[in-house]
């Protein structure tokens, strides 16, 4: 019951931190008007392709994709440092010093980290059915928006954040977490071009496959525009891919904190 | 070492060759041998002296080596949990989250304790807020705080669930003059019956607030003794003289010197003799003296140390460098 009450601490405090700092407001902005850039007609040169703009389910799978994609990128230096600021601030003296509750702990930080991401894409539910009700003129479907968050983007934030804040943690340094990532980060663009679907699936973390197969391959053919053709299988892989490697570095994660607590030896940082 | 009759509470902390050992081979504390009872107990020693690795090993966020040590009937190596809910802790160096006003951190803190009713939290940050003055400031963000309110927020974090173990490393580094007296009041009136260990270099800290204490240096106890049994313990040998400024370094070759003042004849030495120089007058022992005269690293040359100092108080106890010496003369 304690530790129940503990995680929602850390959650909700973590969280009001979180939102509290510019650093946020600024990755916020910058997603938002990202997606609704790459969602509107100003991404588009020819007037022939107007019409999509009628289909909710054709601005939803522009707009969420971009959002994961960038947020990606951007999303982790917001959570990367949850766990080891603690120690560069030095709070984690005084944490530790009101008793011994490493998963309530760790699993608050990553929540408040997956809830900070999940809320920084809020504007586009106004932002993009608004692209469409101002260009396409037809009535907004507000079932594609929530299904291209909850299965294009969710599923990409549960992998970012239990990663960032996991193999931050683990190195000790968000610095040596960073410039790895942004590497795997770039190269998950190419992954349309791996030939094995199996295999694309393991490298394709920004919701690629979801928005191909449930989204604009709604709106006209994939084939006609350069896509390749993927199949439900392949969607239900990708996403159970992320949700099963989320899992098992949460689990590190706890494993981590847990030995970090009960071995009563902090790991000390230099103050910042 | 054996325990002089300091104290008539119950023991509350004892430690047995309590030792840690930092990789690789920096002692951080050796063969640390205390019994701690009810009230407030002083740890004085310099800085490097092992006082925050004694605390942090007692507030079981440190491993000892080597050693025990209990804390009520408690072993800090099994026991962390136990000893963490009934402790109240302020460690030497901390950070505050710079995005959450003063009661937000210490209701974050309240729940992370384990404080589950509301209403019992808020009148728990309320009282602590308002014991270190804080009351006022309590909406405005810790990162607009200046050093000394960061460190009553500590404090008052360390008093949110009315502990009653109290472990305070340095608490008064950084408190203006007006607020280290308040404090100290605070501290007094807190260690009625509950254990309070306060680690510091200031000597006037333990002098006014502890009954009992331990000098610690290079991470071994020198001496654990009341305040007054210590000033005792080198009581008459404490002298006053004015010397030629030519004269202070063949003064401080002889004799252990505690303080300088100059003055227009001269300059004013406090020191420490047996047999003290011509001319020389008898002066009253501080806490500070005593403080300064077992920390010295170095010996004073052997006729200036106070031969008496072990028959000088009953059952006193002195340890230094490794060694146990024991008072003899009762």
């Amino acid at each position: 019951m304690d530790d129940r009450r503990r995680f929602w601490g850390v959650t909700w405090y973590e969280l009001k931190m979180r939102l509290r700092s510019a650093g946020y407001w600024i990755v916020v902005l910058l997603v938002n008007a990202f997606a609704l850039f790459v969602a509107s007609p100003l991404n588009y040169s020819s007037p022939d392709d107007r019409w999509l703009f009628q289909s909710s389910w054709w601005i939803a799978g522009e707009a969420f994709p971009a959002a994961t994609t960038l947020m990606n990128g951007l999303g982790v230096f917001l959570i990367a440092d949850r766990i080891l600021r603690d120690q560069t601030l030095q709070t984690d003296e005084l944490l530790h010093a009101k008793g011994v509750f490493p998963k309530a702990y760790a699993m608050g930080k990553w929540a408040a980290s997956f809830l900070s991401l999940c809320l920084a894409v809020c504007p586009l539910f106004v932002g993009a059915p608004l692209i469409q009700w101002y260009i396409g003129h037809t009535p907004i479907q507000p079932g594609p928006f929530l299904l291209a968050f909850a299965i294009v983007y969710l599923p990409s934030m549960l992998l970012i954040s239990t990663l960032a804040l996991m193999a931050a943690t683990l190195a000790g340094d968000t610095r040596l977490f960073y410039v790895p990532y942004l590497v795997v980060w770039y190269l998950d663009s190419f992954q349309l071009w791996v030939p094995r679907p199996a295999i694309r699936q393991i490298v394709n973390f920004s919701g690629v496959t979801a928005t191909l197969r449930l989204f604009l391959g709604r709106v006209g053919s994939l084939a006609a525009r350069g896509y390749p053709i993927v199949s439900s299988s392949d969607v239900v892989l990708n996403i159970g891919l992320l949700v099963l490697i989320s899992g098992v570095l949460l689990y590190l994660l706890l494993r981590r904190e847990t030995r970090v607590w009960m071995s009563a030896d902090l790991p000390r940082q230099k103050p910042a | 070492m054996h325990n002089a009759p300091r104290m008539i509470g119950a023991v509350q902390v004892t430690t047995k060759g309590l030792t840690k050992i930092y990789e690789p081979d920096i002692v951080g504390i050796q063969n640390i041998d205390l019994e701690i009872r009810t009230g407030p107990f002083g740890l004085l020693g310099p800085n490097g002296a092992g006082k925050t690795t004694l605390m942090r090993v007692l507030a079981t966020l440190l491993a000892p080596t080597e050693g025990t040590a209990t804390i009520k009937t408690y072993d800090i190596r099994t026991d962390q949990v136990a000893i963490r809910r009934m402790l109240g802790y302020l460690p030497e160096q901390f950070g505050l989250y710079p995005n959450l006003t003063a009661w937000e951190f210490l209701d974050y803190l309240a729940i992370l304790h384990g404080i589950r009713d509301a209403r019992m939290r808020r009148q728990r940050i309320e009282r602590a807020l308002s014991l270190v003055n804080l009351l006022e400031v309590a909406n405005r963000k810790l990162g607009t705080f200046s050093h000394g309110m960061r460190q009553r927020v500590g404090i008052a974090q360390g008093l949110l669930h009315d502990p009653q173990l109290l472990i305070l490393d340095e608490p008064t580094a950084g408190l203006d003059p007006e607020q280290r007296v308040r404090f100290r009041g605070l501290l007094s009136e807190l260690s009625g019956d509950r254990l309070v260990i306060l680690s510091t270099h200031i000597v006037g800290d333990v002098e006014a607030i502890c009954r009992d204490m331990a000098i610690i240096h290079n991470g071994q106890v020198v001496i654990h003794a009341s305040p007054q049994h210590l000033t005792k313990s080198i009581a008459g040998k404490v002298w006053v003289v004015t010397v030629p400024e030519t004269a202070l370094s063949e003064m401080e070759r002889r004799y252990q010197v505690m303080g300088i003042v100059r003055q227009e004849d001269g300059l004013a030495l406090r020191l420490l003799a047996d047999e003290p120089p011509a001319g020389a007058e008898p002066t009253v022992a501080t806490l500070e003296d005593a403080y300064l005269y077992y920390t010295r690293s170095e010996s004073p040359p052997q006729h200036s140390k106070p031969s008496a100092i072990e028959p000088m108080v009953p059952s006193l106890s002195v340890a230094k460098k490794g060694r146990t010496r024991e008072g003899s003369n009762g």
